[in-house]
């Protein structure tokens, strides 16, 4: 019963899950997902869509496809595990981390389960209240759907949002390779950091979080250092 | 189902814990197995006794069930290395862990280094130099951690001990004896120490390392060692202006993830990898053009390969 209901969620995710309005440069030809050879927009885009393009194009983002630190970070449009709409736009003026995932994977187990995810957001929060955390899962395993990932942040006590990315594209476009893998971006929407969590490895917690370092230097004014580090983790269970 | 009992040392506790077998296609899920199941190891002491002031090495031997594999020390683009936490008696010191060579995982989008099968870490462990203080019995104490992966990943920890005599027996001599034997073709998968021992050299020239290999080598693979603030670029085959091939490895500074640590261009070359028993050879290079021995490498003008 419990794989049925697994099943239809997948399907159903599959089905309705709409994966970036992604943020098209003004000097960007539009419109492949990188690493897919796919438009990255359907070309019969909904009404809800062009409006978003719209207001992404007015805001003057500039992003070209692909994350690259000290650029401009790829805008993206992903439902959050309670069904609404989250657009890396939305917080604009704000430092966001994105976080890479996957409630099977030990080295995400472990670095919940440790309060390392917890004490990270706790500090941040210390540095700055504007900052925001997001968990995106790009698996495309079915016990990662929906309600895995939902009740993966309940049981944590994690109060974030978490974003489902089944195709996968916005993780390609990030260049997420593994589980956990984070990504800060500064309040202009430029990326500042990108890599692991922090010096620790899937059985032990580290005792340099990178994130919050990052976050630390962008908030002084600073160079972010080390800006690149190699994540360690499970690799991100595409779907292809 | 354990492994046989392989101890350097005669009064040595059981050291060997095992995995279950999962066959290719099994369709077992991460429900029914752990990280500890899929995986068996061993703690295999390689010296009959601990002598003041004489290093010995010790392995750690990892057994992966079939088509799960463990990650070499830089596990590229996802995965973690096993790591081994030493708990040793006073003045006793544990050496940096040795790894076999990997193979190369190379997927689109993704570059990992692998360990498959039966492989041997290993440690040189360094006892203090007064005889005064070594114990009659040096008990050595590992504790293991590893991420073992197939379509999903699972970590696994396990620790062993093992106890050493300062005066060989016996049974630890014959213990010994098996442990060299057993560990020679295990021993024999890891890398030279230096780039001379397979006949071949590095520098650096300008922002590449340049492996000079020996004459009538085909192919060349490079390995990079996880040395933060160093962005490795791909590697080429190339022949040198006095004829002999050469493989060029371009990199990139970024001094600012260096995590603090000296700036390595650092790695194994391993020479036509295609063979049945690879030849290869770990290398370290400063890359502000100082070469290891502190002095400024000979330029090795080379030329691309047509």
């Amino acid at each position: 019963m419990k794989k049925s209901i697994a099943t239809l969620l997948l399907a159903g995710l599959a089905s309705t899950l709409a994966v970036g309005t992604f943020a098209i440069a003004d000097d960007a030809p539009a419109t492949q997902a990188p690493g897919t050879g796919a438009p990255a927009q359907d070309t019969k885009t909904d009404k809800k869509d062009k409006k978003e393009e719209k207001r992404e194009k007015k805001d003057g983002e500039k992003s070209k496809g692909t994350a690259k630190i000290g650029e401009a970070a790829p805008n993206f449009t992903l439902k959050t595990t309670d069904g609404k709409d989250w657009s890396l736009s939305d917080a604009k003026g704000k430092i966001v981390v994105l976080e890479w995932c996957n409630p099977e994977c030990p080295a995400c187990q472990r670095v919940t389960s440790d309060g390392t995810v917890a004490s990270m957001i706790k500090d941040a929060n210390g540095v700055t209240k504007d900052v925001v955390f997001v968990m995106v899962n790009s698996s495309a395993r079915s016990q990662s759907s929906l309600d895995a990932t939902a009740g993966y942040l309940k049981e944590h006590k994690l109060d974030v949002p978490a974003v489902l990315d089944t195709d996968g594209k916005v993780g390609r476009m990030y260049g997420a390779k593994t589980t956990p893998h984070c990504y800060v971006i500064d309040a202009s929407g430029v990326l500042r950091y990108e890599g692991a969590i922090d010096d620790g490895n899937p059985g032990k917690k580290g005792t340099n979080n990178y994130v919050v370092n990052a976050i630390k230097q962008i908030k002084a004014g600073e160079t972010v250092s080390p800006e690149q580090t190699r994540a360690y983790g499970c690799s991100v269970k595409y779907k292809d | 189902m354990l492994l046989p009992l392989l101890a350097g040392a005669a009064t040595a506790v059981p050291v060997a814990a095992g995995a279950v077998s999962l066959d290719d296609g099994d369709e077992k899920t991460s429900d029914q197995v752990t990280g500890e199941s899929l995986v068996a190891t061993e703690l295999v002491v390689l010296t009959d006794r601990v002598e003041a002031g004489k290093p010995f090495d010790v392995a750690v031997v990892f057994t992966c069930s079939p088509s799960w594999h463990l990650y070499w020390k830089n596990a590229g683009d996802s995965g973690a290395p096993p790591t081994v936490q030493w708990t040793l008696p006073a003045g006793f010191t544990a050496k940096e862990l040795r790894f076999p060579v990997p193979s190369v995982h190379d997927v689109p989008g993704e570059k990992t280094y692998v360990h498959d099968g039966t492989l041997a870490l290993v440690a040189t462990i360094v006892p203090p130099a007064d005889a005064a203080t070594i114990p009659a019995e040096s008990l050595l104490k590992a504790d293991l951690m590893w991420m073992t992966c197939k379509e999903i990943c699972l970590v696994g920890r396990r620790s062993h001990e093992a106890r050493v005599p300062r005066e060989a027996t016996t049974d630890s001599t014959v213990a010994f004896k098996t442990a060299n034997t057993r560990m020679k073709p295990l021993l024999a998968q890891h890398p030279k120490a230096s780039l001379r021992a397979i006949g071949a050299s590095a520098s650096i020239d300008g922002d590449a390392a340049v492996v000079v290999l020996p004459p009538k080598t085909a192919t060349a693979t490079f390995v990079p060692a996880d040395t933060p603030g160093v962005v490795y670029g791909e590697p080429r085959m190339e022949t040198t202006s006095t004829g002999q091939p050469a493989l060029k490895i371009p990199f990139t500074l970024k001094p600012q993830d260096a995590l603090g640590k000296p700036l390595s261009v650092a790695g194994i070359v391993i020479i036509d990898a295609t063979k049945s028993a690879p030849v290869a050879a770990e290398f370290a290079l400063e890359p502000q053009g100082v070469a290891g021995n502190g002095q400024a490498p000979a330029k090795s003008p080379t030329k691309q390969k047509t």
